[in-house]
């Protein structure tokens, strides 16, 4: 494999990520290869020192997700999706599938917690409204029904505030968990690597 | 734990590493091969973070008709070794002390 080959290679299995995370991982690589060549080594013993690309590769997409995951706006699902597809080999599939499940009964969990504490706060708001116009209308105990609108007014918003954290810690623990996934991954597949 | 401790390591020697002068990527490896095995995708990630994390600069400049990339350490860089020193003094009494009771 020549050099021209080695970085194509690289680029087309980091397809996924952004051109300028890729121009400067290519470029690294191009320079290291020539100081190597220039140093004395042939094209081939050059590109042969690096190791495998699949070990390149993977490491790479470890360390861009577990960067990703501190990041603010990050595609959780996407980070989880490119460290799963690292699993692929014997070693590290156990691996995968205990983070997929893991992964996914912290998502449903938090994702039922949201829709519950969103729903309730909206429903306690539109029942505190529609109880006291109701009570207006008919004029009939009209002092409960200015209660009834004034409790579902504080605890409504409340509750929706309470969704808001919950959503934030939400996105918090499965981008740590991605982490976490990440640099076990890197540890497992960097030990596999030695054996072979 | 091994580990951890290892890879903060590294982050250090590469930053020791460019204390005389700046540096790129090959010669960062040669450089730190007699005391740490460190190969090329293992130093890639330790150069973006320290970089990311203003303990390095970076600069192209041309060297035979193409482009190098050189790293330089900032003075947060500098600061950093100098906070490893002192935080491994004492690490260094716990090894002599343990160095001495083994020899004995």
């Amino acid at each position: 494999m020549n050099k021209q080959e080695f970085l194509k290679e690289i680029k087309s299995k980091l397809n996924h990520f952004q051109s300028s995370e890729l121009d400067e991982i290519t470029s690294y690589y191009n320079e290291i290869i020539e100081d190597k060549l220039e140093a004395g080594l042939d094209e081939e013993e050059a590109i042969n020192s690096l190791g495998s690309i699949e070990t390149i590769v993977n490491e790479i997409k470890i360390n861009i997700v577990s960067k990703r995951s501190d990041e603010k706006k990050t595609n959780t699902l996407k980070n989880f999706l490119i460290i799963l597809g690292i699993c692929s080999t014997p070693i590290l599939l156990p691996l995968g599938i205990t983070f997929t499940v893991l992964f996914f009964v912290m998502f449903i969990v938090l994702f039922s917690l949201i829709l519950s504490f969103g729903l309730s706060g909206i429903t306690v708001i539109g029942a505190g409204i529609v109880q006291s116009i109701i009570s207006f209308a008919t004029g009939e105990e009209v002092f409960v029904g200015l209660i009834q609108l004034g409790v579902s007014l504080i605890i409504g918003p409340m509750l929706l505030i309470l969704t808001m954290y919950v959503f934030k810690l939400t996105q918090y623990l499965l981008n740590g968990t991605i982490k976490s996934f990440a640099r076990l991954v890197g540890k497992k597949s960097k030990k596999g690597s030695e054996l072979q | 734990m091994k580990i951890q401790l290892k890879k903060g390591l590294l982050d250090i020697c590469v930053l020791a590493a460019l204390m005389e002068e700046d540096s790129y990527g090959y010669k960062l490896i040669s450089d730190t091969k007699e005391i740490v095995e460190m190969s090329e995708s293992t130093l890639y990630p330790i150069l973006r973070r320290l970089e990311d994390n203003n303990l390095l600069t970076s600069y192209t400049k041309e060297h035979n008709g193409r482009l190098r990339k050189y790293y330089r350490i900032t003075s947060a860089g500098i600061k950093s070794i100098q906070d490893f020193l002192v935080e491994w003094k004492d690490m260094k009494k716990i090894y002599d002390f343990i160095m001495e009771k083994a020899k004995s």
